[in-house]
């Protein structure tokens, strides 16, 4: 018998990000690759503004 | 300094990984966490955590697959905080599992919002188990908990979940509340 929750399954189905959010998190992603070793990049703030504007639309 | 990385990780890569996966990533966050700036704030985690694993000794491959996993991890992280949160407004009282037989048909969409309404426990094991489709085993293991302990919380979690979802269905006039928000208190009951 099939589990009625099944129906909650979801793929991974790419989005885009608003381009804003999306160049400057890139914007980061490439001044973390820069820090000297030691340093734990994940401990810097989040930018709370994130993806807050329009997301772009769906890619299937 | 940025020679210590570009030693041993082509950083050109990277960056057309993270062009790659920054859809699937967000994507993924987007359709399991329900906030838009949720899953901006958990997708930038996910990037963070991405580069502090790079600059580990012996990496991992880094794939979109990969990052999935982190950004797993990173939701799971959140609802752990969530729950925190949470506890303290708890009911002390708790409605013991309904029977877990349930063989009828559930609409997709009002799934999907029903499992909005659950409490942040009872959402990550059913996201884990149901939308990710992950073995118990490996929910267990994203949850930090045993398989047993794992499977009691999702017996307690599909039996919230279809008390939400027969709530919502038949318009129980008990909630008094048609926007649902009662629920998102003391109403969700068998949390753990």
């Amino acid at each position: 018998m099939t589990d009625p929750l099944d129906v909650l399954r979801t793929p991974v189905v790419p989005v885009d990000p608003d381009p804003a959010f999306a160049a400057r998190l890139r914007a980061r992603f490439e001044r973390a690759l820069n820090v000297p070793k030691g340093v734990v990049v994940t401990q810097a703030t989040i930018d709370r503004q994130a993806a807050t504007t329009t997301e772009a639309s769906v890619v299937s | 300094m940025r020679g210590e990385l570009a030693d041993s990780v082509p950083r050109r890569g990277l960056l057309a990984l993270y062009d790659e996966a920054l859809p699937c990533v967000y994507g993924y966050l987007r359709t399991r966490c329900g906030e838009q700036p949720l899953a901006g704030d958990l997708t930038a985690e996910t990037v963070l955590a991405a580069v502090d694993a790079v600059r580990r000794p012996n990496p991992p491959p880094m794939d979109v697959p990969w990052l999935i996993g982190v950004a797993r991890h990173k939701l799971v992280d959140h609802w752990r905080r969530a729950e925190r949160e949470e506890r303290g407004l708890r009911a002390v009282g708790e409605t013991p599992p309904a029977q877990d037989r349930w063989a009828e048909h559930l609409d997709a969409l009002q799934a999907r919002a029903t499992l909005e309404r659950l409490g942040p426990h009872h959402k990550a094991a059913l996201t884990l188990r149901y939308l990710d489709d992950l073995p118990v085993p490996r929910v267990a293991a994203l949850l930090g908990r045993s398989v047993y302990a794992t499977e009691a919380l999702l017996v307690r979690a599909r039996a919230a979940f279809r008390r939400a979802y027969e709530e919502s269905a038949s318009g129980d006039s008990r909630l008094g509340d048609a926007s649902g928000t009662t629920d998102t208190s003391g109403r969700e009951a068998g949390r753990d």
